[in-house]
């Protein structure tokens, strides 16, 4: 029992590494990313070991990078994405199609919840509250509509490759 | 019919030479470009001698060229990133980096992350626009500091 814990505690550090190098790896590319693609998949296999690699994950950052109002964006959309991937894999009709038009879905809300974050909803700068998100909202258009091609075309290509890579090292060493 | 085409021809000629000055994108103007030393240094540019078209960044390169003004700054793909103006000079460790105001009501920052600062009777905003996107235009303020995170 001790070593089968042991052995997921591990692989939830495995998983928080591969996302934070992920996140490194491509900080000076504005907006593409492999988080998204990453808690996806982690979630579709690994479940809700994978929710906690991605709170693991947001901790790390908070560690680097210290408190800012993006935190909170962070540890509300990344467990969520992880969370919900893990769910609908569960579904039969899932398939690389769906997962790339959901992983669509969640760079909007990403970037809305983003949005909402800085302009001040959990803040209480609520003071023209609407203008304000609709021109910070506006200003980062250009960099929103990257993340979302992005992660469209990774989706696409990658998912299912991955996902059936990470099924059979989970087969043989996770349970 | 010949007078006419002359007088067009001569029109389009006139007209295509009023735009030739020192610059292709400023006609007319004058801003203000501020220093933030502990005694504030102000710049008075005249926009038509600057000569590109990347928001404050061309005016700071102009300053840089015609008053010897120190400037250093990053190019990556989220735009121009100022890492040192004059004596302001971005130090990571201390958590101090080089922090742009302005006057322009339209580049302010609408964040939960803007500040202000009083100069000369006016208030001003930091930018919510990277420095190579700011606005140049008659009689506006910028504003250089430093800020500690």
């Amino acid at each position: 029992m001790a070593k089968s814990i042991a052995k997921k505690l591990a692989y939830v550090a495995v998983m928080t590494a591969l996302l934070e190098c992920a996140k490194l790896a491509l900080s000076l590319v504005p907006n593409v990313e492999l988080v998204t693609l990453l808690c996806a998949i982690f979630g579709s296999v690994f479940g809700i070991w994978a929710v906690v690699a991605s709170f693991v994950f947001v901790l790390v950052e908070f560690l680097i990078w210290g408190f800012g109002p993006w935190l909170i964006s962070y540890a509300i959309h990344w467990p969520l994405v992880t969370m919900l991937f893990c769910l609908l894999n569960k579904t039969k009709w899932f398939n690389k199609y769906w997962a790339s038009g959901v992983a669509v879905l969640c760079c909007i809300f990403f970037a809305v919840l983003t949005s909402l974050v800085d302009v001040g909803l959990f803040s209480g700068a609520f003071d023209d509250f609407f203008a304000r998100f609709t021109i910070y909202f506006m200003r980062g258009i250009v960099f929103y509509v990257v993340q979302i091609v992005c992660n469209a075309v990774v989706f696409l290509a990658l998912f299912d490759l991955l996902k059936n890579l990470l099924i059979k090292i989970q087969k043989t060493t996770f349970d | 019919m010949k007078k006419a085409l002359i007088f067009v021809l001569v029109a389009i000629l006139t007209l295509s030479l009023a735009g030739c000055g020192d610059s292709e994108y400023y006609s007319f103007g004058e801003m203000t470009v501020v220093v933030g030393y502990d005694t504030p240094v102000s710049y008075t540019v005249d926009l038509t001698k600057v000569k590109d078209d990347n928001g404050v960044l061309s005016v700071l390169q102009y300053l840089s060229e015609s008053e010897g003004l120190e400037l250093s700054f990053s190019d990556s793909g989220y735009g121009a990133y100022l890492t040192k103006v004059g004596d302001l000079e971005e130090n990571v460790l201390l958590g101090a980096y080089v922090y742009v105001y302005t006057s322009v009501q339209a580049d302010k920052d609408v964040t939960i992350y803007a500040t202000t600062i009083e100069y000369n009777g006016m208030t001003l905003t930091s930018s919510g626009l990277g420095v190579s996107e700011m606005t140049v235009e008659d009689g506006c303020t910028i504003y250089i500091g430093l800020i500690i995170w």
